[in-house]
């Protein structure tokens, strides 16, 4: 489903993605670690065609990654929820129906709506918002338009407890679907139990990919995903 | 769905809700039809009293209004040019951040998002231009009959200049950034600067009236072929030449020019989206920071960022305030009270003052840099509640009085003032043989107006909470100020140097009205204050 082939990404001085590859099977969850300034953001941004890479080559379904046919495959969830000050909840799942060319998406919208607690909230706008349920559109608004493949970039930030499981089941069940997932994050123990395997970075480099059994084995580490991940990075 | 449709109906939307949110709170229009029937009395009376003057009265031979036209083309000519410039080094945008995290990776073609953008960013600038027109036609109506057309091409005029800017910017930067053919623009950015300088130059030294001779060229019918900034102006003066075939000509030209740039962006900036990830994000923080959601950085341009600082305690409560800025002052300059700006504005005073005294210049020239250094402080006064320590929570949360948290907050700015100005005023005072009460008069007037400056913006902070009106607001808060404030202690200060014949008694008065002014408008802010808020 995705496979990038020496990705490498500099800005100035600083190479920020240092010539990694590593590929997404369909229906595979990946979870991506890595200490603060380890390059899993710009990796993203840069399979997701916001940040033009500066080597290398990623494709999205056999597609290049900046055809519209790949990004017909996949959906974005940001760090930062970004929203139109002026389009309503509603608005914003309509436009996303627009652009994807979702055609029963009013009963999708609902549905999502009624997992992520925004049923009243739809004709709320997103200037008044707070963080956490800005975060919770964007979710919903990726989700609309059902793609093979998401891009998670730390999506627990800002969510309740109850959107935390919510996003956890909702993994699960696309996983279950076959869909396939890369999620950056901080919380280790949210991919812990989900992700098929595990991509750690540090420094633009890829340091340990494969299942958790396997980098528990070569590390010699029983501990916890967390003791394992600490070890890798050598921040223990 | 086509990506201009998406696009159209999200905005109709966006507009849509718009509206909906003003009749859900329609009190909050009651200032703008103050504003407007503010507008519309001058306007019908000042048409209603005009005495139009001929058309050929303000012909391109006439030296006075081929003067002032001048003026203007030049300051049309910087903007134009300052904006090439700056495009050099960084890009512009026409997105926001929903459109890079919504738009940006939907299926949607690259190309056509940023041409429905860029044609979108017409309607800015027209409404700009209408604000404009708005604006200047209650002066224009004492002395033209202006017309329906004549309105239509000043405003299309207004409109074309601002909004042409952006797509050149971004056709800059695309050209830069892929091309790599920075120095080629740079070089030719600075021979347009070069030209225009001769344009303006060698007809004045070769006349012999400098200003006639210097506006001579840029100020003449021909200019109007100049490209773009000569034909937006041609467009503009349609209400003196009217000629519609030449109006319509320039109009042509530049919707040419348009789609010249417009293709060459589609060729040049077909991957964009890397760099307009930085400018959105900076056009964002700028938007929030006019709303008042987010504050600004303030260690820009430090001198000495990581300088290692250990001060005592200054007092408690708002004291703590005074404390935080002196260290903030030390790390961004080479003392708190001295700095480079302290040293650039001495040192020009003492240019000034040892030109005055050798009879090269005027002693006048420091009157006027002093008015500039006046305006300057008025500015500052305006822009430092969205600084520093109004801009952040324990302003409100700090145990203390408003008035004690205010003075303490300012009370730096006061002292570099006093410092900077003193010694600066002295150096004028007594080089140039100025009158002794400039040394006082110099001081209370550009204190007076970093008060008025700093208490209109405190008083419509807190006054108005959304920030739209805000922004509409303020401008005709200050303009009220202007007018039955400043102009009233100017005007006194100009008649007291008619009668006296001297400039620094004129100087004095003035700075005391303005004093008085800055104590009325000072006591407004403080009663006010309270309402102060935060947002999220």
């Amino acid at each position: 489903m995705l496979s990038v082939k020496n990705l490498s990404k500099k800005f100035a001085k600083e190479l920020a993605v240092d010539d990694i590859s590593f590929s997404l099977e369909a229906g595979e969850v990946v979870g991506l670690l890595g200490p603060n300034g380890a390059g899993k953001s710009t990796t993203i941004k840069c399979v997701i065609g916001l940040l033009r890479k500066t080597g290398g080559e990623v494709l999205i379904g056999g597609y290049d990654h900046l055809s519209i046919e790949a990004k017909r495959k996949f959906a974005y969830i940001p760090e930062t929820p970004n929203l139109y000050d002026l389009l309503t909840v509603k608005d914003h799942m309509q436009f996303i129906a627009q652009a994807y060319g979702v055609a029963d998406w009013k009963d999708k919208a609902a549905e999502l709506f009624e997992r992520y607690d925004l049923a009243d909230k739809q004709d709320k706008l997103g200037r008044d918002l707070s963080k956490g349920m800005k975060q919770k559109v964007s979710i919903c608004c990726a989700l609309l338009p059902d793609p093979d493949l998401l891009f998670f970039d730390e999506p627990m930030i800002g969510l309740d407890p109850k959107a935390i499981r919510t996003t956890k089941q909702v993994f699960r069940e696309l996983k279950e679907r076959g869909k396939t997932i890369l999620t950056s994050t901080h919380l280790i123990d949210s991919v812990e139990h989900i992700a098929d395997r595990v991509m750690i970075m540090k420094k633009g480099q890829i340091i340990g990919i494969d299942t958790i059994a396997n980098l528990k084995q070569q590390f010699a580490n029983e501990g916890s995903l967390e003791d394992l991940f600490l070890e890798i990075t050598g921040d223990e | 769905m086509s990506e201009f449709l998406l696009l159209l109906v999200k905005d109709l939307i966006i507009i849509k809700n718009n509206i909906k949110l003003i009749l859900r709170n329609p009190a909050r229009l009651l200032p703008y039809i103050g504003v407007v029937g503010y507008f519309s009395y001058f306007y019908f009376k000042r048409a209603a009293d005009r005495e139009v003057v001929a058309m050929d009265g303000y012909a391109f031979d006439d030296s006075t209004f081929k003067i002032v036209l001048g003026i203007l083309t030049l300051l049309l000519l910087a903007f134009f040019i300052f904006n090439l410039y700056r495009a050099l080094n960084s890009s512009i945008t026409f997105f926001s951040l929903a459109d890079v995290n919504m738009l940006f990776t939907a299926p949607t073609s690259p190309k056509k998002i940023l041409t429905y953008y860029i044609v979108r960013s017409i309607f800015p600038s027209l409404g700009a231009g209408i604000l404009f027109v708005v604006y200047s036609s209650s002066s224009l109506m004492q002395s033209f009959k202006l017309g329906f057309l004549d309105i239509a091409f000043l405003i299309l005029a207004v409109g074309l200049f601002g909004f042409i800017a952006s797509p050149i910017k971004f056709l800059f930067y695309a050209l830069v950034t892929k091309r790599g053919i920075g120095t080629i623009l740079k070089v030719t950015v600075w021979s347009l600067i070069v030209m225009i300088a001769g344009l303006v130059f060698v007809p004045a030294l070769l006349a012999e009236n400098f200003w006639e001779g210097a506006f001579s060229v840029i100020g003449s019918e021909a200019f109007n072929y100049f490209p773009i900034v000569g034909w937006c102006r041609g467009i503009g003066l349609f209400f003196i030449h009217q000629n519609i075939y030449e109006a319509a000509l320039y109009f042509g030209l530049m919707l040419a020019t348009f789609f010249i740039i417009l293709y060459a962006i589609l060729a040049n900036a077909d991957d964009y989206y890397e760099d307009v990830l930085e400018s959105t994000s900076s056009k964002e923080d700028a938007k929030e920071l006019a709303k008042g959601t987010k504050k600004a950085g303030d260690g820009t341009g430090s001198l000495n960022a990581k300088k290692l600082v250990q001060l005592k305690n200054f007092g408690t409560g708002a004291k703590a305030l005074y404390w935080r800025n002196y260290v903030h002052s030390m790390r961004i300059d080479f003392h708190p009270f001295f700095g480079l700006y302290a040293g650039g504005t001495i040192a020009i005073m003492l240019v000034l003052a040892l030109l005055a005294r050798f009879d090269v210049m005027s002693h006048k020239s420091i009157y006027v840099y002093l008015a500039i250094l006046s305006g300057i402080y008025f500015m500052a006064g305006l822009g430092r509640v969205n600084i520093g320590d109004f801009s952040k929570p324990y302003f409100i949360l700090l145990p203390d009085t408003w008035f004690r948290k205010v003075w303490n907050s300012v009370k730096l700015d006061v002292y570099q003032t006093l410092f900077t100005m003193g010694i600066a005023l002295v150096l004028g005072v007594f080089i140039a043989e100025l009158d002794l009460t400039l040394l006082f008069s110099g001081m209370m007037l550009i204190l007076a107006l970093y008060v008025i400056g700093l208490a209109i913006n405190l008083a419509i902070k807190s006054w108005f909470s959304e920030s739209l009106d805000q922004r509409f607001i303020k401008p005709i808060f200050v303009i009220c100020v202007i007018l039955f404030g400043m102009i009233p202690a100017f005007g006194l200060g100009l008649m007291v140097f008619l009668f006296s014949k001297v400039a620094a008694y004129g100087y004095l008065v003035m700075s005391l009205g303005m004093s008085v002014v800055a104590a009325i408008v000072g006591q407004l802010a403080l009663d006010v204050i309270k309402r102060f808020e935060l947002k999220d």
